[in-house]
């Protein structure tokens, strides 16, 4: 019975949209976590997701079948965006500087909004294929029970 | 009598006859196997469980994937044994 793989497979792709939609609520989270300033708090950050055991050479004996949960999704690193800080007028803030400026970290929420709803649908998505694989495996013993 | 055939029993090589044919798997080995495999994957599953229960850091979704390998696994075994258990009662059926 090698249905483990097909379980492998999903659940690693379940484990990165989990992580994706972790660090967009993360992001959304702290929109307004006010940034010292001495430069130091948030910064909005992004998922790197990938295969790691991907290698040109070698990639006719790779895309063997019992290979396949070896190219399952990683998540390869959560990196800082690069976006520079939003600055808001709120004179009398304690952290404000001296043109009465505070810094908060450049969340693009309408960006978050979406990689979260990506996230949520890639997740099911991969529910649905766990699923169908467990049901072809009950399939699979149902076979001759009919007699 | 005795003493003209026991030269025999001394010829090497004859008493290892059985034990040295490589041995092949039978039906029991493979069930006791799967059983042992399906008894693991429960256990997974249990301890997969009582780690949620007990709120430590552990993905809903590993924990649901080893219940569902856990039930997949045990499925196999369960069936295999409904054939088999139906072919005996096939051979106890049959008229002699």
């Amino acid at each position: 019975m090698d249905w483990q793989t097909s379980f492998a497979i999903s659940g690693a792709g379940m484990k990165v949209e989990q992580t994706r939609f972790n660090v967009a609520a993360l992001n959304l989270a702290n929109a307004n976590a006010v940034i010292g300033r001495d430069g130091s708090g948030f910064r909005p950050l992004s998922v790197i997701a990938g295969t790691t055991n991907y290698s040109a050479p070698f990639k006719s004996y790779m895309q063997k079948e019992q290979m396949l949960a070896s190219y399952a999704p990683r998540i390869q690193g959560i990196v800082e965006q690069d976006v520079s800080p939003r600055q808001i007028s709120m004179p009398g803030h304690p952290e404000a500087d001296d043109k009465g400026f505070v810094q908060v970290p450049g969340v693009n929420s309408t960006l978050e909004m979406l990689n979260i709803i990506t996230a949520l649908r890639a997740y099911e998505g991969n529910v649905v294929a766990m699923n169908a694989a467990k049901s072809m495996a009950q399939k699979a013993l149902d076979i001759g029970s009919g007699s | 009598m005795i003493d003209s055939i026991a030269a025999y029993g001394n010829m090497e090589g004859i008493g290892n006859v059985a034990t040295n044919a490589t041995r092949s798997t039978t039906f029991i080995d493979w069930m006791s196997t799967e059983l042992t495999k399906a008894n693991g994957a429960i256990n997974d599953a249990d301890v997969n469980l009582k780690k949620l229960a007990a709120n430590e850091p552990v993905a809903l979704h590993e924990v649901m994937l080893s219940i569902e390998e856990a039930r997949l696994q045990f499925q196999l075994v369960t069936q295999v044994r409904n054939r088999i258990l139906d072919a005996y009662q096939d051979l106890l059926k049959m008229q002699i």
